[in-house]
Protein backbone atom coordinates (compact mmCIF):
# COMPACT_ATOMS: atom_id res chain seq x y z
CA UNK A 1 0.00 0.00 0.00
CA UNK A 2 1.30 3.49 -0.84
CA UNK A 3 0.93 6.59 1.27
CA UNK A 4 -0.86 9.60 -0.17
CA UNK A 5 1.39 12.57 -0.89
CA UNK A 6 0.79 16.15 0.04
CA UNK A 7 1.33 17.54 -3.51
CA UNK A 8 -0.37 16.56 -6.77
CA UNK A 9 1.26 13.84 -8.87
CA UNK A 10 3.26 14.63 -11.98
CA UNK A 11 3.42 12.61 -15.18
CA UNK A 12 2.32 12.61 -18.82
CA UNK A 13 -1.41 13.30 -18.71
CA UNK A 14 -3.83 11.98 -21.29
CA UNK A 15 -5.79 14.74 -23.02
CA UNK A 16 -8.81 14.79 -25.25
CA UNK A 17 -8.01 16.21 -28.64
CA UNK A 18 -10.00 19.14 -29.97
CA UNK A 19 -12.30 16.94 -32.03
CA UNK A 20 -13.11 14.70 -29.08
CA UNK A 21 -13.90 17.75 -26.95
CA UNK A 22 -16.12 19.15 -29.67
CA UNK A 23 -18.02 15.90 -30.03
CA UNK A 24 -18.43 15.64 -26.26
CA UNK A 25 -19.94 19.11 -26.13
CA UNK A 26 -22.26 18.34 -29.03
CA UNK A 27 -23.29 15.17 -27.27
CA UNK A 28 -24.01 17.20 -24.15
CA UNK A 29 -26.27 19.55 -26.12
CA UNK A 30 -28.03 16.58 -27.67
CA UNK A 31 -28.66 14.95 -24.29
CA UNK A 32 -30.06 18.13 -22.78
CA UNK A 33 -32.32 18.51 -25.82
CA UNK A 34 -33.47 14.91 -25.43
CA UNK A 35 -34.40 15.45 -21.78
CA UNK A 36 -36.11 18.75 -22.60
CA UNK A 37 -38.14 17.16 -25.37
CA UNK A 38 -39.18 14.26 -23.13
CA UNK A 39 -40.25 16.73 -20.46
CA UNK A 40 -42.24 18.61 -23.09
CA UNK A 41 -43.97 15.43 -24.24
CA UNK A 42 -44.74 14.50 -20.66
CA UNK A 43 -46.16 17.97 -20.06
CA UNK A 44 -48.59 17.36 -22.94
CA UNK A 45 -50.32 14.73 -20.81
CA UNK A 46 -51.12 17.22 -18.08
CA UNK A 47 -51.46 20.29 -20.28
CA UNK A 48 -55.11 20.75 -19.36
CA UNK A 49 -54.27 21.09 -15.69
CA UNK A 50 -51.53 23.65 -16.22
CA UNK A 51 -53.44 26.17 -18.31
CA UNK A 52 -53.46 29.77 -17.14
CA UNK A 53 -56.92 31.31 -16.64
CA UNK A 54 -56.56 33.19 -19.95
CA UNK A 55 -55.61 29.98 -21.75
CA UNK A 56 -58.47 28.11 -20.13
CA UNK A 57 -61.02 30.68 -21.28
CA UNK A 58 -59.53 30.66 -24.79
CA UNK A 59 -59.69 26.87 -24.94
CA UNK A 60 -63.31 26.88 -23.80
CA UNK A 61 -64.16 29.51 -26.38
CA UNK A 62 -62.54 27.45 -29.14
CA UNK A 63 -64.38 24.35 -28.03
CA UNK A 64 -67.64 26.26 -28.11
CA UNK A 65 -66.85 27.60 -31.58
CA UNK A 66 -66.06 24.08 -32.74
CA UNK A 67 -69.36 22.75 -31.41
CA UNK A 68 -71.25 25.54 -33.13
CA UNK A 69 -69.49 25.00 -36.45
CA UNK A 70 -71.33 23.56 -39.43
CA UNK A 71 -68.98 20.55 -39.90
CA UNK A 72 -69.48 19.57 -36.25
CA UNK A 73 -73.27 19.85 -36.46
CA UNK A 74 -73.41 17.99 -39.76
CA UNK A 75 -71.15 15.31 -38.25
CA UNK A 76 -73.46 14.95 -35.26
CA UNK A 77 -76.44 14.46 -37.56
CA UNK A 78 -74.60 11.97 -39.77
CA UNK A 79 -73.40 9.93 -36.80
CA UNK A 80 -76.76 10.11 -34.98
CA UNK A 81 -77.99 6.62 -36.04
CA UNK A 82 -74.69 5.04 -35.00
CA UNK A 83 -74.77 6.78 -31.64
CA UNK A 84 -78.42 5.73 -31.04
CA UNK A 85 -77.64 2.11 -31.92
CA UNK A 86 -74.57 2.22 -29.69
CA UNK A 87 -76.56 3.56 -26.77
CA UNK A 88 -79.31 0.95 -27.20
CA UNK A 89 -76.71 -1.79 -27.47
CA UNK A 90 -74.92 -0.64 -24.30
CA UNK A 91 -78.21 -0.44 -22.43
CA UNK A 92 -79.06 -3.97 -23.62
CA UNK A 93 -75.77 -5.48 -22.51
CA UNK A 94 -76.04 -3.80 -19.09
CA UNK A 95 -79.32 -5.60 -18.31
CA UNK B 1 -73.81 28.62 -7.03
CA UNK B 2 -71.07 30.67 -8.63
CA UNK B 3 -69.59 33.60 -6.74
CA UNK B 4 -70.30 36.90 -8.50
CA UNK B 5 -67.94 39.66 -7.38
CA UNK B 6 -69.21 43.18 -6.73
CA UNK B 7 -68.13 45.54 -9.49
CA UNK B 8 -67.77 49.29 -9.32
CA UNK B 9 -67.54 50.80 -12.76
CA UNK B 10 -65.48 53.96 -12.80
CA UNK B 11 -66.59 55.86 -15.85
CA UNK B 12 -63.76 58.14 -16.94
CA UNK B 13 -65.49 61.40 -17.77
CA UNK B 14 -62.42 63.63 -17.96
CA UNK B 15 -63.12 66.87 -19.77
CA UNK B 16 -66.85 66.26 -20.08
CA UNK B 17 -69.64 68.70 -19.25
CA UNK B 18 -72.01 67.73 -16.39
CA UNK B 19 -74.86 66.92 -18.78
CA UNK B 20 -72.52 64.74 -20.86
CA UNK B 21 -71.49 62.91 -17.71
CA UNK B 22 -75.11 62.27 -16.81
CA UNK B 23 -75.91 61.03 -20.27
CA UNK B 24 -72.88 58.70 -20.29
CA UNK B 25 -73.87 57.25 -16.92
CA UNK B 26 -77.46 56.80 -18.06
CA UNK B 27 -76.36 55.11 -21.29
CA UNK B 28 -74.01 52.71 -19.52
CA UNK B 29 -76.63 52.08 -16.83
CA UNK B 30 -79.05 50.94 -19.53
CA UNK B 31 -76.42 48.55 -20.86
CA UNK B 32 -75.91 47.02 -17.43
CA UNK B 33 -76.93 43.38 -17.49
CA UNK B 34 -75.74 42.19 -14.09
CA UNK B 35 -76.47 42.58 -10.39
CA UNK B 36 -74.04 43.99 -7.84
CA UNK B 37 -72.79 46.68 -10.19
CA UNK B 38 -72.55 50.39 -9.45
CA UNK B 39 -71.48 53.22 -11.71
CA UNK B 40 -69.32 56.11 -10.52
CA UNK B 41 -68.28 59.04 -12.67
CA UNK B 42 -64.61 59.82 -12.16
CA UNK B 43 -62.32 62.42 -13.64
CA UNK B 44 -59.34 60.55 -15.09
CA UNK B 45 -57.39 63.79 -15.06
CA UNK B 46 -58.07 64.45 -11.36
CA UNK B 47 -55.49 64.51 -8.59
CA UNK B 48 -54.65 61.02 -7.30
CA UNK B 49 -55.80 61.97 -3.78
CA UNK B 50 -59.33 62.36 -5.12
CA UNK B 51 -59.28 58.88 -6.65
CA UNK B 52 -57.64 57.37 -3.61
CA UNK B 53 -60.43 58.78 -1.44
CA UNK B 54 -62.98 57.14 -3.72
CA UNK B 55 -61.00 53.92 -3.55
CA UNK B 56 -60.92 54.04 0.26
CA UNK B 57 -64.69 54.38 0.35
CA UNK B 58 -65.33 51.61 -2.15
CA UNK B 59 -66.74 48.33 -0.88
CA UNK B 60 -66.53 46.67 -4.29
CA UNK B 61 -64.35 43.65 -5.03
CA UNK B 62 -63.30 45.13 -8.36
CA UNK B 63 -62.88 48.56 -9.89
CA UNK B 64 -63.62 48.47 -13.58
CA UNK B 65 -62.26 51.49 -15.40
CA UNK B 66 -64.23 52.32 -18.52
CA UNK B 67 -63.78 55.18 -20.95
CA UNK B 68 -66.97 57.23 -21.11
CA UNK B 69 -66.90 57.22 -24.91
CA UNK B 70 -67.15 53.41 -24.96
CA UNK B 71 -70.25 51.28 -24.60
CA UNK B 72 -70.60 47.96 -22.89
CA UNK B 73 -71.09 45.02 -25.20
CA UNK B 74 -74.29 43.03 -24.62
CA UNK B 75 -73.76 40.62 -21.75
CA UNK B 76 -70.32 42.03 -20.94
CA UNK B 77 -70.82 42.52 -17.22
CA UNK B 78 -72.30 39.05 -16.75
CA UNK B 79 -69.33 37.62 -18.62
CA UNK B 80 -66.91 39.62 -16.51
CA UNK B 81 -68.54 38.57 -13.25
CA UNK B 82 -68.59 34.92 -14.31
CA UNK B 83 -64.91 34.99 -15.27
CA UNK B 84 -63.81 36.83 -12.12
CA UNK B 85 -65.87 34.46 -10.00
CA UNK B 86 -63.98 31.49 -11.43
CA UNK B 87 -60.38 32.65 -11.38
CA UNK B 88 -58.18 34.14 -8.71
CA UNK B 89 -56.74 37.09 -10.64
CA UNK B 90 -55.87 40.75 -9.99
CA UNK B 91 -56.29 42.42 -13.37
CA UNK B 92 -58.54 41.75 -16.35
CA UNK B 93 -59.25 43.17 -19.76
CA UNK B 94 -60.81 41.91 -22.98
CA UNK B 95 -61.40 42.49 -26.65
CA UNK B 96 -63.33 45.46 -27.96
CA UNK B 97 -65.05 46.23 -31.21
CA UNK B 98 -65.42 49.25 -33.41
CA UNK B 99 -68.83 50.66 -34.22
CA UNK B 100 -68.50 49.06 -37.67
CA UNK B 101 -68.24 45.65 -36.00
CA UNK B 102 -64.52 45.09 -36.54
CA UNK B 103 -63.14 43.32 -33.49
CA UNK B 104 -59.92 44.53 -31.87
CA UNK B 105 -58.37 41.41 -30.38
CA UNK B 106 -55.93 41.87 -27.58
CA UNK B 107 -52.92 39.77 -26.64
CA UNK B 108 -52.42 37.85 -23.42
CA UNK B 109 -50.52 39.61 -20.64
CA UNK B 110 -47.37 41.06 -22.21
CA UNK B 111 -45.28 43.05 -19.71
CA UNK B 112 -42.63 44.18 -22.20
CA UNK B 113 -45.27 45.29 -24.68
CA UNK B 114 -47.13 47.16 -21.95
CA UNK B 115 -44.09 49.42 -21.53
CA UNK B 116 -44.65 50.66 -25.08
CA UNK B 117 -48.36 50.34 -25.60
CA UNK B 118 -51.55 50.48 -23.56
CA UNK B 119 -53.20 47.48 -25.22
CA UNK B 120 -55.72 46.85 -22.44
CA UNK B 121 -58.61 48.57 -24.20
CA UNK B 122 -61.50 50.72 -22.95
CA UNK B 123 -62.60 48.25 -20.24
CA UNK B 124 -60.02 47.03 -17.74
CA UNK B 125 -60.48 46.04 -14.15
CA UNK B 126 -58.41 45.80 -11.02
CA UNK B 127 -59.07 43.94 -7.81
CA UNK B 128 -59.51 46.63 -5.15
CA UNK B 129 -57.24 44.82 -2.70
CA UNK B 130 -54.51 44.67 -5.35
CA UNK B 131 -54.77 48.42 -5.95
CA UNK B 132 -54.58 49.11 -2.22
CA UNK B 133 -51.61 46.78 -1.77
CA UNK B 134 -49.86 48.54 -4.64
CA UNK B 135 -50.31 51.88 -2.86
CA UNK B 136 -53.36 53.19 -4.72
CA UNK B 137 -53.30 55.63 -7.60
CA UNK B 138 -49.92 57.23 -8.19
CA UNK B 139 -48.98 60.87 -8.50
CA UNK B 140 -47.97 62.14 -11.96
CA UNK B 141 -50.25 59.63 -13.68
CA UNK B 142 -53.12 62.00 -14.35
CA UNK B 143 -54.87 60.92 -17.54
CA UNK B 144 -53.14 57.52 -17.47
CA UNK B 145 -54.18 56.04 -14.12
CA UNK B 146 -55.27 52.58 -15.32
CA UNK B 147 -52.23 52.25 -17.57
CA UNK B 148 -49.83 53.27 -14.81
CA UNK B 149 -51.54 50.90 -12.40
CA UNK B 150 -51.34 48.03 -14.88
CA UNK B 151 -47.61 48.68 -15.33
CA UNK B 152 -46.99 48.68 -11.60
CA UNK B 153 -49.05 45.55 -11.04
CA UNK B 154 -47.29 43.72 -13.88
CA UNK B 155 -44.01 44.32 -12.09
CA UNK B 156 -45.20 42.66 -8.89
CA UNK B 157 -46.44 39.62 -10.79
CA UNK B 158 -50.15 40.42 -10.67
CA UNK B 159 -52.24 37.62 -12.12
CA UNK B 160 -53.81 38.91 -15.29
CA UNK B 161 -56.81 37.56 -17.13
CA UNK B 162 -57.58 38.33 -20.73
CA UNK B 163 -61.23 37.59 -21.35
CA UNK B 164 -61.38 36.43 -24.97
CA UNK B 165 -64.70 38.11 -25.64
CA UNK B 166 -65.78 41.53 -26.82
CA UNK B 167 -66.44 43.52 -23.65
CA UNK B 168 -66.92 46.96 -25.14
CA UNK B 169 -67.62 48.92 -28.24
CA UNK B 170 -65.27 51.81 -28.79
CA UNK B 171 -66.89 55.21 -29.20
CA UNK B 172 -65.28 55.93 -32.53
CA UNK B 173 -63.02 54.05 -34.92
CA UNK B 174 -60.03 55.14 -32.88
CA UNK B 175 -56.78 53.20 -32.64
CA UNK B 176 -57.06 49.99 -30.66
CA UNK B 177 -54.63 51.24 -28.07
CA UNK B 178 -54.76 54.28 -25.84
CA UNK B 179 -52.04 56.91 -26.38
CA UNK B 180 -49.20 56.28 -23.97
CA UNK B 181 -47.82 58.95 -21.66
CA UNK B 182 -44.02 58.89 -22.05
CA UNK B 183 -43.50 60.29 -18.58
CA UNK B 184 -45.50 57.48 -16.97
CA UNK B 185 -43.38 54.82 -18.69
CA UNK B 186 -40.13 56.58 -17.92
CA UNK B 187 -40.96 57.06 -14.24
CA UNK B 188 -42.10 53.45 -13.97
CA UNK B 189 -38.86 52.12 -15.49
CA UNK B 190 -36.76 54.49 -13.36
CA UNK B 191 -38.64 53.22 -10.33
CA UNK B 192 -37.67 49.62 -11.00
CA UNK B 193 -34.07 50.52 -11.81
CA UNK B 194 -34.16 50.07 -15.57
CA UNK B 195 -32.19 52.65 -17.51
CA UNK B 196 -34.18 53.87 -20.43
CA UNK B 197 -34.81 56.58 -22.93
CA UNK B 198 -38.27 56.97 -24.34
CA UNK B 199 -39.06 58.10 -27.86
CA UNK B 200 -42.55 59.10 -28.90
CA UNK B 201 -44.41 57.06 -31.48
CA UNK B 202 -47.86 57.02 -32.99
CA UNK B 203 -49.89 56.41 -29.82
CA UNK B 204 -47.19 54.10 -28.51
CA UNK B 205 -43.63 54.80 -27.40
CA UNK B 206 -40.29 53.24 -28.14
CA UNK B 207 -38.34 52.25 -25.06
CA UNK B 208 -34.61 52.15 -25.67
CA UNK B 209 -32.77 49.96 -23.20
CA UNK B 210 -29.13 50.97 -22.98
CA UNK B 211 -26.80 47.98 -23.09
CA UNK B 212 -25.39 47.10 -19.68
CA UNK B 213 -21.62 46.72 -20.04
CA UNK B 214 -20.20 45.73 -23.40
CA UNK B 215 -20.72 41.97 -23.64
CA UNK B 216 -19.23 40.11 -26.56
CA UNK B 217 -21.86 39.00 -29.06
CA UNK B 218 -21.17 36.02 -31.32
CA UNK B 219 -22.93 36.06 -34.65
CA UNK B 220 -23.26 32.43 -35.76
CA UNK B 221 -23.80 32.15 -39.49
CA UNK B 222 -24.11 28.90 -41.43
CA UNK B 223 -23.16 29.09 -45.11
CA UNK B 224 -22.38 27.22 -48.28
CA UNK B 225 -21.03 30.32 -49.96
CA UNK B 226 -24.03 30.59 -52.29
CA UNK B 227 -24.50 33.38 -54.80
CA UNK B 228 -27.66 35.09 -56.00
CA UNK B 229 -28.79 38.18 -57.83
CA UNK B 230 -29.56 40.84 -55.22
CA UNK B 231 -30.77 44.33 -56.05
CA UNK B 232 -30.19 43.37 -59.68
CA UNK B 233 -26.51 42.46 -59.34
CA UNK B 234 -24.68 39.22 -58.53
CA UNK B 235 -23.87 38.77 -54.87
CA UNK B 236 -22.03 36.22 -52.77
CA UNK B 237 -24.59 36.28 -49.99
CA UNK B 238 -22.43 35.55 -46.96
CA UNK B 239 -19.69 37.95 -48.03
CA UNK B 240 -22.09 40.82 -48.60
CA UNK B 241 -23.93 40.06 -45.36
CA UNK B 242 -20.68 40.06 -43.37
CA UNK B 243 -19.39 43.18 -45.14
CA UNK B 244 -22.59 45.04 -44.26
CA UNK B 245 -22.45 43.91 -40.64
CA UNK B 246 -18.78 44.78 -40.18
CA UNK B 247 -19.02 48.15 -41.89
CA UNK B 248 -22.37 49.36 -40.59
CA UNK B 249 -23.06 47.86 -37.16
CA UNK B 250 -22.73 50.51 -34.49
CA UNK B 251 -22.18 47.94 -31.71
CA UNK B 252 -18.57 46.85 -32.05
CA UNK B 253 -18.07 44.08 -29.50
CA UNK B 254 -18.93 41.18 -31.77
CA UNK B 255 -17.29 38.23 -33.47
CA UNK B 256 -18.39 36.27 -36.49
CA UNK B 257 -18.56 32.50 -36.27
CA UNK B 258 -19.01 31.27 -39.82
CA UNK B 259 -19.85 27.60 -40.19
CA UNK B 260 -18.93 26.83 -43.78
CA UNK B 261 -19.65 23.66 -45.72
CA UNK B 262 -16.67 21.88 -47.24
CA UNK B 263 -18.08 22.84 -50.61
CA UNK B 264 -17.80 26.57 -49.92
CA UNK B 265 -15.68 28.07 -52.74
CA UNK B 266 -12.17 29.00 -51.65
CA UNK B 267 -12.48 32.55 -52.97
CA UNK B 268 -15.50 33.04 -50.67
CA UNK B 269 -13.43 31.93 -47.68
CA UNK B 270 -10.57 34.23 -48.77
CA UNK B 271 -12.97 37.13 -49.10
CA UNK B 272 -14.48 36.46 -45.66
CA UNK B 273 -11.03 36.48 -44.08
CA UNK B 274 -10.34 39.80 -45.76
CA UNK B 275 -13.67 41.42 -44.87
CA UNK B 276 -14.08 40.14 -41.30
CA UNK B 277 -10.42 40.25 -40.20
CA UNK B 278 -9.81 39.43 -36.53
CA UNK B 279 -13.50 39.04 -35.82
CA UNK B 280 -13.72 35.87 -37.86
CA UNK B 281 -13.84 32.34 -36.49
CA UNK B 282 -14.14 29.85 -39.32
CA UNK B 283 -15.68 26.49 -38.55
CA UNK B 284 -15.68 23.65 -41.06
CA UNK B 285 -18.82 21.57 -41.72
CA UNK B 286 -18.11 18.28 -43.50
CA UNK B 287 -21.19 16.33 -42.59
CA UNK B 288 -24.59 15.84 -44.23
CA UNK B 289 -27.02 18.76 -44.18
CA UNK B 290 -28.60 19.42 -40.81
CA UNK B 291 -29.19 23.07 -40.03
CA UNK B 292 -29.56 22.40 -36.32
CA UNK B 293 -26.33 20.41 -36.03
CA UNK B 294 -24.50 23.02 -38.06
CA UNK B 295 -25.67 25.86 -35.83
CA UNK B 296 -24.90 23.89 -32.68
CA UNK B 297 -21.39 23.28 -34.02
CA UNK B 298 -20.98 27.03 -34.52
CA UNK B 299 -22.06 27.86 -30.99
CA UNK B 300 -19.31 25.60 -29.59
CA UNK B 301 -16.78 28.01 -31.04
CA UNK B 302 -18.61 31.14 -29.92
CA UNK B 303 -16.91 33.06 -27.11
CA UNK B 304 -19.67 35.61 -26.66
CA UNK B 305 -22.01 36.00 -23.72
CA UNK B 306 -24.80 36.36 -26.28
CA UNK B 307 -25.42 34.58 -29.56
CA UNK B 308 -27.05 35.96 -32.67
CA UNK B 309 -28.37 33.12 -34.79
CA UNK B 310 -28.20 34.52 -38.28
CA UNK B 311 -28.78 33.40 -41.86
CA UNK B 312 -26.19 34.26 -44.49
CA UNK B 313 -28.69 35.94 -46.84
CA UNK B 314 -29.45 39.09 -44.88
CA UNK B 315 -28.72 42.79 -45.19
CA UNK B 316 -28.84 45.33 -42.39
CA UNK B 317 -31.34 48.14 -42.40
CA UNK B 318 -30.82 49.27 -38.80
CA UNK B 319 -27.16 49.85 -37.94
CA UNK B 320 -28.07 49.69 -34.22
CA UNK B 321 -29.63 46.23 -34.60
CA UNK B 322 -27.28 44.50 -32.15
CA UNK B 323 -27.72 46.96 -29.28
CA UNK B 324 -31.48 47.06 -29.88
CA UNK B 325 -31.68 43.28 -29.48
CA UNK B 326 -29.13 43.22 -26.68
CA UNK B 327 -30.96 45.85 -24.62
CA UNK B 328 -34.05 43.66 -24.75
CA UNK B 329 -32.16 40.40 -24.21
CA UNK B 330 -30.72 41.86 -20.99
CA UNK B 331 -34.18 42.44 -19.53
CA UNK B 332 -35.38 40.10 -16.81
CA UNK B 333 -36.84 36.78 -18.00
CA UNK B 334 -36.28 37.47 -21.68
CA UNK B 335 -35.23 34.47 -23.79
CA UNK B 336 -35.07 34.94 -27.53
CA UNK B 337 -35.23 38.32 -29.24
CA UNK B 338 -36.32 38.38 -32.88
CA UNK B 339 -36.34 41.12 -35.48
CA UNK B 340 -38.44 42.65 -38.21
CA UNK B 341 -37.40 41.02 -41.48
CA UNK B 342 -38.39 42.18 -44.93
CA UNK B 343 -38.34 40.44 -48.27
CA UNK B 344 -36.27 42.09 -50.97
CA UNK B 345 -39.42 43.74 -52.38
CA UNK B 346 -40.01 45.53 -49.06
CA UNK B 347 -42.91 43.43 -47.80
CA UNK B 348 -42.75 41.84 -44.36
CA UNK B 349 -41.20 38.41 -44.00
CA UNK B 350 -41.24 38.09 -40.22
CA UNK B 351 -43.23 39.85 -37.53
CA UNK B 352 -42.73 37.07 -35.01
CA UNK B 353 -43.95 33.49 -35.00
CA UNK B 354 -47.59 32.54 -34.87
CA UNK B 355 -48.64 29.11 -33.60
CA UNK B 356 -52.21 28.27 -34.37
CA UNK B 357 -54.37 25.33 -35.48
CA UNK B 358 -51.42 22.94 -35.01
CA UNK B 359 -49.34 24.95 -37.42
CA UNK B 360 -46.46 27.41 -37.18
CA UNK B 361 -46.17 30.46 -39.40
CA UNK B 362 -45.02 34.06 -39.48
CA UNK B 363 -47.00 37.05 -38.28
CA UNK B 364 -47.58 39.70 -40.95
CA UNK B 365 -46.12 37.55 -43.72
CA UNK B 366 -46.33 39.44 -47.02
CA UNK B 367 -47.79 42.61 -45.50
CA UNK B 368 -46.82 45.94 -47.01
CA UNK B 369 -44.28 47.68 -44.79
CA UNK B 370 -46.83 50.37 -43.89
CA UNK B 371 -49.51 47.84 -42.87
CA UNK B 372 -50.47 47.25 -39.28
CA UNK B 373 -53.28 45.63 -37.35
CA UNK B 374 -55.99 47.51 -35.45
CA UNK B 375 -53.96 47.70 -32.28
CA UNK B 376 -50.64 48.78 -33.78
CA UNK B 377 -48.70 45.57 -33.15
CA UNK B 378 -46.10 46.20 -35.83
CA UNK B 379 -44.63 49.26 -34.15
CA UNK B 380 -43.93 47.98 -30.64
CA UNK B 381 -41.64 45.51 -28.89
CA UNK B 382 -43.90 42.67 -27.92
CA UNK B 383 -44.10 39.17 -26.51
CA UNK B 384 -44.46 36.46 -29.14
CA UNK B 385 -44.69 32.69 -28.99
CA UNK B 386 -41.49 32.38 -30.97
CA UNK B 387 -39.15 34.00 -33.46
CA UNK B 388 -37.34 32.91 -36.57
CA UNK B 389 -33.72 31.81 -36.27
CA UNK B 390 -32.97 33.72 -39.47
CA UNK B 391 -32.04 36.47 -37.02
CA UNK B 392 -32.44 35.99 -33.28
CA UNK B 393 -30.47 36.77 -30.16
CA UNK B 394 -30.22 34.56 -27.10
CA UNK B 395 -27.94 34.38 -24.07
CA UNK B 396 -25.34 31.68 -24.62
CA UNK B 397 -26.09 30.03 -21.28
CA UNK B 398 -29.81 29.91 -22.09
CA UNK B 399 -29.00 28.23 -25.41
CA UNK B 400 -27.00 25.61 -23.55
CA UNK B 401 -29.60 25.24 -20.82
CA UNK B 402 -32.23 24.15 -23.35
CA UNK B 403 -29.91 21.92 -25.37
CA UNK B 404 -29.51 24.20 -28.38
CA UNK B 405 -31.23 23.31 -31.61
CA UNK B 406 -32.76 19.86 -31.70
CA UNK B 407 -31.21 17.51 -34.24
CA UNK B 408 -34.68 16.08 -34.86
CA UNK B 409 -35.39 19.16 -36.94
CA UNK B 410 -32.76 19.10 -39.66
CA UNK B 411 -34.43 21.58 -41.98
CA UNK B 412 -37.68 22.97 -40.57
CA UNK B 413 -39.23 24.01 -37.27
CA UNK B 414 -35.88 24.03 -35.45
CA UNK B 415 -36.56 27.64 -34.44
CA UNK B 416 -40.14 26.83 -33.40
CA UNK B 417 -38.83 24.06 -31.18
CA UNK B 418 -36.09 26.30 -29.76
CA UNK B 419 -38.60 29.08 -29.07
CA UNK B 420 -40.93 26.71 -27.25
CA UNK B 421 -38.08 25.19 -25.26
CA UNK B 422 -37.04 28.67 -24.16
CA UNK B 423 -40.64 29.56 -23.29
CA UNK B 424 -40.92 26.35 -21.27
CA UNK B 425 -38.15 27.65 -18.98
CA UNK B 426 -40.42 30.59 -18.05
CA UNK B 427 -38.61 33.10 -20.23
CA UNK B 428 -40.42 35.29 -22.71
CA UNK B 429 -39.66 35.56 -26.41
CA UNK B 430 -39.71 39.10 -27.71
CA UNK B 431 -40.00 40.54 -31.19
CA UNK B 432 -38.83 44.05 -31.94
CA UNK B 433 -39.65 46.23 -34.96
CA UNK B 434 -36.66 48.44 -34.16
CA UNK B 435 -34.03 45.98 -35.42
CA UNK B 436 -34.72 45.60 -39.12
CA UNK B 437 -33.04 43.55 -41.80
CA UNK B 438 -33.75 42.34 -45.30
CA UNK B 439 -33.89 38.57 -45.62
CA UNK B 440 -33.31 37.50 -49.21
CA UNK B 441 -35.30 34.33 -48.82
CA UNK B 442 -37.56 33.88 -51.79
CA UNK B 443 -41.10 34.98 -51.12
CA UNK B 444 -42.38 32.09 -53.17
CA UNK B 445 -40.15 29.50 -51.52
CA UNK B 446 -42.17 26.46 -50.54
CA UNK B 447 -40.39 24.88 -47.60
CA UNK B 448 -39.92 21.16 -48.07
CA UNK B 449 -41.42 20.13 -44.76
CA UNK B 450 -40.80 16.53 -43.85
CA UNK B 451 -43.91 14.95 -42.31
CA UNK B 452 -41.68 13.48 -39.59
CA UNK B 453 -40.59 16.97 -38.51
CA UNK B 454 -44.16 18.18 -38.21
CA UNK B 455 -45.14 15.02 -36.37
CA UNK B 456 -42.28 15.42 -33.90
CA UNK B 457 -43.16 19.06 -33.37
CA UNK B 458 -46.78 18.20 -32.64
CA UNK B 459 -45.82 15.35 -30.33
CA UNK B 460 -43.65 17.70 -28.29
CA UNK B 461 -45.67 20.86 -28.33
CA UNK B 462 -49.18 19.93 -29.54
CA UNK B 463 -51.12 22.03 -27.05
CA UNK B 464 -48.83 25.01 -27.54
CA UNK B 465 -49.63 25.03 -31.23
CA UNK B 466 -53.41 25.23 -30.91
CA UNK B 467 -53.96 28.92 -30.40
CA UNK B 468 -51.52 31.77 -30.08
CA UNK B 469 -51.90 33.83 -26.88
CA UNK B 470 -50.04 36.80 -28.32
CA UNK B 471 -51.70 36.96 -31.73
CA UNK B 472 -55.38 36.17 -31.20
CA UNK B 473 -57.33 35.54 -34.39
Amino acid sequence: MTDSRDGAWTGPEAELDARQRMLALEHQLELVDRVTSLEAQLAQLTAGASLTPSEQLSAEQQLLALRESLPWRVGRIVTLPVRVVGRVFRRGTRK
Amino acid sequence: MTYAPILELWVDCAGMLPEEVESALARLGQQCDAADVTFVAVDGAAEPSELNELLARSTADWLVWIDASASLAPGALTLIQAALGRFDVDVFYGHSSHPDGVIVRRPSASPIRLRSQDYLGPVRGFRTTAIREAGGFAPDASGSYPFELALRLSQVGARTLRIPEVLSIQGEPSPGSVAVDRGVVSRYLDGIGIENSIEPGDGSVRVRYPVVGEPLVSLVIPTRGSSAVIHGRPSVLVVDAVRGIVERSTYRAFELVIVADDATPQDVIDELILVAGDRLRLVRWSEAFNFSAKMNRGTLFARGEYLVLLNDDVELISPDWIETMLGLAQQRDVGLVGTLLYFEDGTVQHGGHLYSASWAGHIALGWEASCDDRIGSMRVDREVSGVTAACAMIRTDTFWEVGGFSLDFAGNYNDVDLSLKVAATGRRNIWTPHARLIHFESKTRVPSVLPAELETLRARWGTRLLSDPYWPE
